[in-house]
């Protein structure tokens, strides 16, 4: 009861932004044509300094350095809450939610697609630092240092379970978004992860509306359905799982060794408990092996069905590019098609730039979206294909154990094993021990 | 026997391919850290603005009054002026 109570305290206090925001919109956003004189001041604003990043970094590697602790060795659920709820306090409210890994992906991309791009060293580390962790120790930044998964992970309240068919098909989702974001970083349009980071409204108390609505949509999901984004949408959780299949050391569910009693399972809101299987039933062999044989021949099929709708859409994709977008503004007011002018528009000509260059430009990003839609189309074939081949293969298992990819590293099922509880004993009878002695 | 000691076998293997696989990350990582250094004081060296980012494109960014705009510019006319 108290902790739903403190579910929806918090609930309500994440409301605190969408009624700053609404008042925001009431007063329309400075015009830049308006004719508005900047008050003279002694000294412009000046950018954060550099060392604030290096000390944020430094505090990264800390949280992962405790966060591997807790969850490998210490093996507590509470430790790794209350380490998760300073993660969201510091990279979440006091930072902003800036700089984080996920948007770091589309800095990665830049440096390598633009040449004149230097990246800041924070964001390489914010990149980097998580994936060499995740290496070794399985996703324990998801676990206890993400704040955008700490903020889905508190108002969890009574978790539902996805059937795998349908939680393997939604997370589709992440690999596309990836992928987009990855493209639209390389074309140089826009940081796409960025701008629709559900949840940087939050930390920041303001935002635009519909991202609000979006971030309220996902904690609203979040209530019943653990931490959906970090599962169905993260971008930067898709390359930690495929990651975190080569870690290391990596969650295991009991101390020692498994009693099957299934609470892990029941107690997993992730649904990354992994169950013992058996062995294949007369004649289900030959049918599965038929399966996979057909999911390989389709792989293809797939990557070439997907290249293509992607190519197909590369016209909607290049109209996302605001280069193009003006481009295409301003020949239809040059060719009278439509009156009146944009900021866009205005904004161009104010350049004094010729609108052949423009156009050339346009033709550019088209043709580089026409090549990207295809890849990117591709890739979701490919994934898709891969999907399909995964779900036709079962892997033996003798016990209960977290699946490296989907486990989040929460610790929730630590809380839960009987043999667990049973170390914990131990060790609370040995430490009175050394203390009564 | 040798159904046996095949199937000790594929979990080894697995082991083994897991632990190539994470070097070769590793490496990777290494590398792209690496390269993504030594390009940033390329371009330091060269006197380019680190500060532009995204907006570096932007129509409006000679004339922008926002403060990382007015922060940027006041940085490339340090570097002009040879401050």
């Amino acid at each position: 009861m108290t902790r739903i109570a403190c579910t929806a305290m918090f609930t309500l206090a994440l409301a605190v932004p969408c009624l700053g925001a609404g008042s925001e919109m009431r007063f329309p956003p400075p015009e830049f044509e308006s004719g508005y004189q900047f008050p003279e001041t002694a000294r412009p604003p000046t950018a954060r300094p550099v060392v604030h990043e290096y000390i944020d970094v430094a505090l990264l590697a800390v949280v992962l350095l405790l966060a591997s602790y807790l969850i490998l060795q210490r093996r507590s659920r509470r430790a790794i809450f209350a380490l998760m709820i300073a993660a969201l306090l510091y990279f979440g409210f006091w930072r902003d939610g800036c700089i984080c890994p996920i948007g770091a992906i589309q800095n990665v991309t830049l440096t390598a697609f633009d040449s004149t791009y230097a990246i800041p060293l924070a964001a390489a580390a914010f990149f980097v630092i998580p994936l060499a962790f995740t290496l070794f120790h399985g996703r324990i930044f998801c676990g206890a240092a993400c704040p955008l998964g700490a903020i889905q992970d508190v108002v969890l309240i009574h978790p539902l379970r996805v059937p795998h068919w349908l939680e393997s098909g939604l997370r589709l989702l992440a690999y596309t978004y990836l992928g987009a974001g990855v493209l639209f970083a390389a074309i140089g349009g826009t940081f796409l992860i960025c701008r629709y980071d559900p949840f940087v409204g939050f930390f920041r108390m303001t935002g635009n509306w519909n991202i609000l609505i979006l971030g309220a949509s996902l904690l609203a999901i979040g209530l019943f359905v653990g931490r959906p984004y970090c599962r169905f949408l993260c971008p930067y959780g898709v390359i930690l799982r495929n990651l975190s299949r080569l870690s290391k050391r990596r969650v295991t569910i009991t101390p020692t060794e498994c009693i099957t009693c299934r609470l892990c399972e029941d107690a997993c809101p992730f649904g990354a408990i992994r169950t013992p299987t058996e062995d294949w039933p007369e004649g289900e062999y030959q049918i599965a092996k038929r399966r996979l044989a057909f999911f390989l021949v389709l792989l293809p099929i797939l990557i070439a069905a997907g290249g293509w709708g992607g190519y197909a859409l590369k016209e909607r994709l290049a109209r996302m590019h605001p280069r193009v977008r003006t481009a295409e503004r301003v020949f239809l007011e040059e060719t009278g098609q439509v009156t009146g002018t944009t900021n866009a528009s205005d904004a161009f000509r104010t350049t004094g730039q010729a609108s052949a260059m423009l156009y050339q430009d346009a033709t550019a990003i088209r043709s580089r979206f026409a090549l990207g839609g295809a890849l990117l189309g591709g890739f979701v074939g490919l994934v898709a294909g891969g999907k399909l081949i995964a779900l036709s293969v079962r892997r033996r298992r003798a016990e209960y154990e977290a699946d490296p990819a989907d486990c989040l590293a929460c610790g929730r099922c630590y809380q839960y094993c009987p043999k667990e509880q049973e170390r914990r004993k131990q060790r609370r009878d040995a430490r009175s021990g050394r203390g009564n002695r | 026997m040798s159904g046996l000691l095949r199937r000790v076998g594929v979990p080894a293997r697995r082991r083994f391919i897991q632990q190539t696989l994470r070097n070769i990350s590793l490496a990777v990582l290494g590398l792209a850290g690496g390269a993504t250094v030594l390009k940033r004081r390329r371009l330091l060296r060269e006197g380019k603005c680190l500060n532009l980012g995204i907006c570096r494109n932007c129509a409006v960014f000679a004339d922008c009054g926002l403060p990382r705009a007015l922060s940027t510019r006041s940085v490339l006319a340090r570097r002009r002026d040879g401050e």
